[in-house]
């Protein structure tokens, strides 16, 4: 069957539009398809975009005395919820995906299944089972702990503790994305190239090394960036459901600012300001992406 | 010789498996315990004597119908308007040619850069204005097109061979009629994965909800449900995760019928959570 791009098509009603017969009701007909997806995404994430902007130059006067402070504890905290996210979750999935690239058959699908499952859940939701895991006496976690001899802490209740307790939730939430995203890269790097090593006598983390990692880096790139981008901004619905930010502001970040100054406090232009800055900072950590995966990446042998 | 990767390749996907599982299954052994069971010390992994009252609790002390209604009202209103926005564009992106098109349709990519959290703000203002909080419309007009929809679709289109729609043409189709009563049926399985996606990602849905629907009546699951919580203890657990169980209940039956498709399309930037 012969499968014409669509750029035929194209020149072919570009010429039509020109002969111009009927063109009036032609020429307006693809805006009108538009339309209805283009309206509210000009009034509802363009316009948006533009007033959280123009919002952040106003109503700077009334900014509480703890600002300074908060800003500053926020953005160091995004730091640890990003660095610790990426070890979890680039971590653990590629192991778990190269683990599952050797098993065969419905097995494999199995497997796949049942480690996406908590994807589908509602993050709000997993936070609540979370939290009950979580719960310092009555919790499976501590129990469990107490029976092996140790006592546990109090994870969301303690400084220390509270923002490794979050990026388990959130790992566990993004680990099956990242596994099967991982997956599916290996699956794209032809088996000749193992089989051309093995004759070579390579071992198994030779073969990773050489092969696997190397021309995984498109995939790579893209687990980082989604990871970092969940980890800056995700982390916004378990920290609002468990701890509020607490205790005494261990867990704020600067989305979670957002949502305190704008909702809270109702100081809607620091907040804006707050916005615009994530969203320079998230997009800039998207652009650079695009930018390095253009210069350093092996596509093809 | 060599050990067989295999041989413990199976135990440690076992064992993830398990550590995936648990938190869900932990909460569904929860909901079927007496209150007497959960704060007893003794550790068991299973109820004792299975129990309905913390589900009666929860139809008892919540609106959890109407928080059923909401959230399924919610969904289904923001898949169907998805689908259809991005039906249309996608079409009009794939097959026509006008003036404005590859920047329009970057315009339309663009959205996916930008996060929610960026522009609650202002979108929260809007709704305000409109007098929309605490209605249905406030729930999921912001949310009626998507950007991701129409790229993907859009995708599916352009590869579908011209002969199907130049017949269509011929026999004096209009390109309205050529794309329900060819496009569309043609690339259902596509669509169809679209609305999976889009209506867990809708049914999911916190921090909107969480704004917009203040009052108890037009809450939605994941929100509602957080009644039972208290920050200063004395969280009824029971009731909790009773409630945490039936709200999951959906998206995990749609997960088992239709997981080869919310799979493959979670490979094509889907789901996150």
């Amino acid at each position: 069957m012969a499968i014409h791009t669509s750029e035929f098509v194209v020149s072919h009603q570009r010429a039509g539009v020109r002969r111009g017969s009927r063109g009036g009701v032609r020429a307006i007909a693809p805006y009108l398809y538009i339309l209805p997806a283009f309206l509210p995404l000009v009034v509802f994430t363009y316009w948006p975009l533009l007033h959280t902007v123009q919002l952040s130059f106003y109503d700077w006067n009334m900014v509480s005395p703890t600002w300074r402070e908060d800003f500053w504890l926020a953005c160091w905290n995004t730091v640890l919820y990003v660095v610790g996210m990426l070890v979890f979750s680039i971590v653990l999935p590629l192991g778990l995906a190269i683990l599952l690239a050797r098993v065969t058959g419905p097995l494999q699908t199995v497997y796949k299944v049942i480690l996406f499952s908590p994807a589908v859940i509602s993050f709000a939701v997993a936070a609540i089972t979370w939290l009950w895991i979580f719960n310092p006496i009555d919790g499976v976690l501590n129990r469990t702990l107490l029976g092996l001899g140790t006592a546990g802490p109090a994870w969301l209740n303690n400084p220390r503790w509270v923002i490794p307790a979050i990026l388990i939730i959130s790992a566990w939430k993004l680990l099956g994305y990242n596994l099967i995203i991982f997956t599916a890269g290996l699956a794209g790097i032809p088996g000749e190239y193992y089989d051309a090593a093995k004759v070579d006598g390579a071992s198994a983390f030779q073969q990773f090394w050489c092969i696997s990692w190397p021309l995984l880096t498109p995939t790579t790139f893209f687990v980082l960036v989604t990871t970092v981008i969940y980890a800056g901004q995700q982390t916004l619905i378990p920290i609002q459901i468990l701890t509020q930010g607490g205790p005494n502001k261990a867990s704020t970040n600067l989305v979670y600012l957002i949502f305190q100054y704008g909702f809270q406090f109702f100081e809607t232009g620091l907040a804006s300001a707050l916005a615009t800055l994530v969203f320079l900072l998230f997009t800039g950590v998207t652009l650079l992406q695009q930018r390095l995966l253009q210069r350093f990446v092996h596509y093809e042998l | 010789m060599r050990r067989d990767p295999h041989t413990w390749a199976h135990p440690v996907l076992v064992g993830a498996c398990v550590a995936m599982v648990f938190p869900m299954l932990w909460m569904l052994v929860t909901a079927w315990k007496s209150p007497a069971e959960i704060y007893s010390s003794g550790f068991r992994p299973w109820p004792a004597n299975p129990t309905l009252e913390n589900f009666v609790r929860v139809m008892r002390d919540v609106p959890m119908g109407r928080f059923f209604l909401n959230s399924l009202v919610v969904a289904a209103g923001i898949t169907l308007a998805r689908l259809l926005t991005s039906i249309l564009a996608a079409y009009a992106f794939a097959r026509f040619a006008f003036w404005g098109r590859e920047v329009l349709f970057y315009l339309f990519v663009a959205t996916m850069l930008v996060p929610f959290q960026v522009i609650m703000i202002p979108i929260f203002l809007t709704i305000t204005t409109f007098d929309w909080l605490n209605t249905y419309q406030g729930l999921i007009v912001p949310h009626v097109a998507s950007g991701f929809g129409v790229f993907l679709l859009r995708q599916h289109f352009k590869t579908f061979p011209l002969d199907f729609t130049d017949a269509a043409r011929i026999d004096g189709a209009t390109q309205w009629q050529t794309l329900w009563k060819v496009v569309v049926p043609s690339n259902a399985t596509a669509i169809w994965s679209l609305a999976v996606l889009f209506f867990i990602d809708a049914w999911n849905q916190y921090l909107w909800p969480l704004l917009v629907a203040t009052e108890r009546p037009m809450q939605t699951l994941p929100v509602g449900i957080q009644i039972f919580i208290n920050p200063e203890g004395g969280t009824q657990w029971g009731p909790l995760m009773a409630s945490a169980t039936l709200a999951i209940v959906p998206s995990i039956l749609l997960y088992v019928f239709a997981q080869r498709h919310i799979l493959e399309s979670a490979v094509s930037s889907g789901i996150r959570g």
